[in-house]
């Protein structure tokens, strides 16, 4: 025990010592996420509709934008509205591509509004999470986990072995097993302090916040990072060269990255790849923590995904180990 | 020529057997060896990197491993460190195995590489507090091995910012942290300057002084010579010679001799010496139990056989020449 906490507290001082590495392991995630967020999860703006003459009435959905019959082409054109009226009274006509998603909303805003008979009340249930940021705050944080594990296990192993440094701790009494949860421990702190320094900055930005529970979320964050680390001991468990390894952790973590829907949702795929992007490690801690973070779930909505994760991280961890060679 | 590859055999059985009989000579002792190596072999695929070695080292002694780069050091350290498999023959340290007492042995064993990085980011007192703990020492210990090694003033600084000689050190203070029995250095002076260099000797000679047994690879004479009791070559991976300095030099024949610069070939002249390659051209040498040619004796040889002499000089035999003698090889 002795030995573990003297390993993992070097390793972490070690890690919290280097800008860089603090940088790309939690400013960066935390920087791209408010900017994604800040592009794409804007509230939704008013409808602009153009109109010869007085606008008919008055509504926060509705932006007038006053043109003329010679000046509704250049408007059009410039982007001033895609939507115009051309004759208000005695019956509204709307012209605009029916392609575009603005003269479907207009037709409807101004359909309401003509109506004879009022609409029947409708009660809204507020239930957030259907931003961007919602999407991509999860994704994120999965995408943290497993370069952290892949980068900071996998690489420093293979660092470690390529600059003899696995040698000399060979020749001490020190198992191997402990020299990996010492690094596991270390990627689970970092992965925690990953996520809620994320949850901190975007619940300050954009009001975001965990709607599950918060035991879910550690235990997704868990298994995880088990998960993740099992692939880095592996990748770095007999490679004694960087470029391998590079490439070795790039094919690991480049075909996750792109399709496990961490910055677009993976049902865009056609269905069969779909099915099958759905059990790669990335796509399903990338589903659980949105689950979390999006509806209002329990530890036992997430059973099934972490230990899945386990069963992946402990596969990993015993080839790894099995491989594993100190020189 | 005949006579002469005849005798060189003959020296090269004899010094082996010399060694073979340390081996045998050591089997009845109560204290096990503190290194036992038996008919130990290596291969990787079809290359052979360690032939049939065997060799015994006692408690207290210090060995140096001398060979030319590609010869088998390492891969045979690498199999006394229990970090390789042998593929034929077995190690004994202290009486004990790589696959039954590893855990016991990690903590008889003391371990200096030649360019270890150790962790960087962190400073050498912290590296050292890591030591100490992963080897059951304390953190008194891991200072006064800093002060030991004349590194403790400066235990604030990373292990990258330490001069070449200052690395060793730290490395050997590491190795020793938890006072091990056997030191296994792997070339420790390698690439350091003659400063950094007679340093580190003093270092390793104050260790055998306090008793501890000591294994070192290097590929220099002088520093086989300063730091252990007994050498062993290797050449090829197989054993070429076991003994003390002097023992070799004996046994070989190579108590004095004359060097010759010249463009003949004077291995395949009829001369009455033992001939050998040298880095000056020819070691011309006595057979062994006669007197060292002189200068005059050989002139006068050469003349007769109208060899054209460009340089002549008296020598002193050293261990690359026994090297060179035996396998025909430089060492460095």
């Amino acid at each position: 025990m002795k030995m573990l906490w003297a390993l993992t507290w070097l390793l972490t001082k070690r890690f919290v010592r280097q800008p860089a590495v603090l940088f790309w392991a939690l400013a960066f995630p935390v920087a791209l996420s408010v900017v994604l967020g800040m592009a794409f999860s804007r509230p939704p703006a008013p409808v602009r509709i153009g109109v010869m003459g007085a606008p008919p009435f008055q509504s926060p959905e509705i932006e007038w934008v006053l043109t003329s019959p010679h000046l509704l082409s250049q408007h059009r054109v410039g982007g001033h509205f895609h939507v115009w009226m051309s004759q208000v009274t005695p019956s509204m006509q709307l012209g605009g591509d029916p392609a575009h998603g603005d003269t479907r909303l207009a037709r409807l805003l101004l359909a309401q509004h003509a109506s004879a008979t009022p609409l029947p009340s409708v009660s809204v249930q507020t239930r957030p999470g259907s931003r961007y940021i919602d999407f991509l705050v999860p994704g994120m944080m999965a995408l943290g986990i497993m370069n952290s594990a892949l980068w900071g296990i996998g690489y420093a192993l293979i660092d470690m072995r390529t600059k003899k440094m696995l040698r000399r701790l060979l020749a001490t009494p020190m198992p191997k097993s402990t020299l990996m949860l010492a690094h596991f421990l270390v990627r689970l702190g970092v992965g925690i302090a990953e996520a809620l320094l994320l949850l901190a900055i975007t619940g300050w930005v954009f009001h975001l916040v965990v709607q599950g529970s918060v035991v879910a979320l550690c235990m997704c964050l868990f298994a995880g990072t088990f998960a993740f680390s099992g692939f880095g001991v592996m990748v770095g468990s007999r490679t004694d060269s960087s470029v391998v390894g590079n490439g070795l952790i790039n094919a690991v973590s480049l075909p996750m990255t792109i399709c496990s829907g961490v910055f677009f949702t993976y049902r865009s795929f056609p269905t069969v790849v779909a099915n099958c992007i759905e059990w790669l490690p990335l796509t399903v801690l990338v589903d659980a923590l949105r689950l979390v973070m999006t509806e209002p779930v329990g530890p036992g909505d997430v059973m099934v995904p972490c230990m899945v994760l386990m069963a992946v991280g402990l596969i990993g961890h015993g080839l790894g180990l099995k491989w594993f060679k100190w020189h | 020529m005949a006579h002469i590859r005849i005798d060189r055999q003959q020296q090269r059985f004899m010094l082996i057997n010399l060694g073979v009989g340390r081996y045998i000579g050591t089997m009845s002792t109560q204290n096990p060896p503190a290194i036992d190596v038996r008919s130990l072999s290596k291969s990787y695929g079809k290359t052979h990197a360690v032939r049939s070695v065997s060799f015994v080292i006692e408690p207290g002694e210090s060995v140096a491993l001398l060979g030319p780069n590609g010869a088998g050091k390492t891969t045979l350290l690498d199999m006394i460190e229990g970090i390789a498999s042998p593929t034929s023959g077995q190690v004994q340290l202290f009486g004990m195995g790589w696959a039954s007492d590893a855990p016991a042995l990690r903590q008889l064993i003391g371990l200096s590489l030649q360019s270890t990085a150790y962790l960087d980011y962190v400073s050498i007192g912290e590296l050292a507090q890591l030591f100490a703990t992963l080897t059951h020492s304390t953190r008194q210990r891991a200072h006064q091995s800093l002060e030991q090694v004349g590194l403790a003033h400066l235990s604030k600084r990373s292990f990258k910012a330490l001069s070449g000689g200052e690395k060793q050190r730290f490395s050997l203070a590491m190795a020793v942290m938890h006072r091990p029995r056997l030191l296994l250095l792997d070339e420790p002076t390698t690439a350091l300057d003659p400063n950094a260099r007679h340093d580190c000797w003093s270092l390793i000679q104050g260790l055998k002084r306090d008793g501890i047994t000591v294994l070192l690879t290097t590929h220099y004479m002088d520093e086989a010579t300063a730091l252990s009791d007994r050498i062993i070559l290797i050449n090829q991976g197989q054993l070429v010679a076991d003994g003390t300095l002097a023992t070799l030099l004996q046994q070989s024949g190579l108590t004095g001799g004359v060097t010759i610069d010249t463009a003949a070939p004077l291995d395949t002249l009829p001369l009455p010496w033992v001939v050998a390659p040298h880095r000056q051209g020819w070691l011309i040498a006595s057979q062994p139990g006669h007197p060292d040619p002189t200068v005059q004796e050989v002139l006068t040889h050469l003349d007769r056989l109208s060899v054209t002499v460009r340089g002549v000089q008296t020598h002193q035999p050293t261990l690359d020449d026994v090297f060179r003698y035996l396998t025909g090889r430089d060492l460095s």
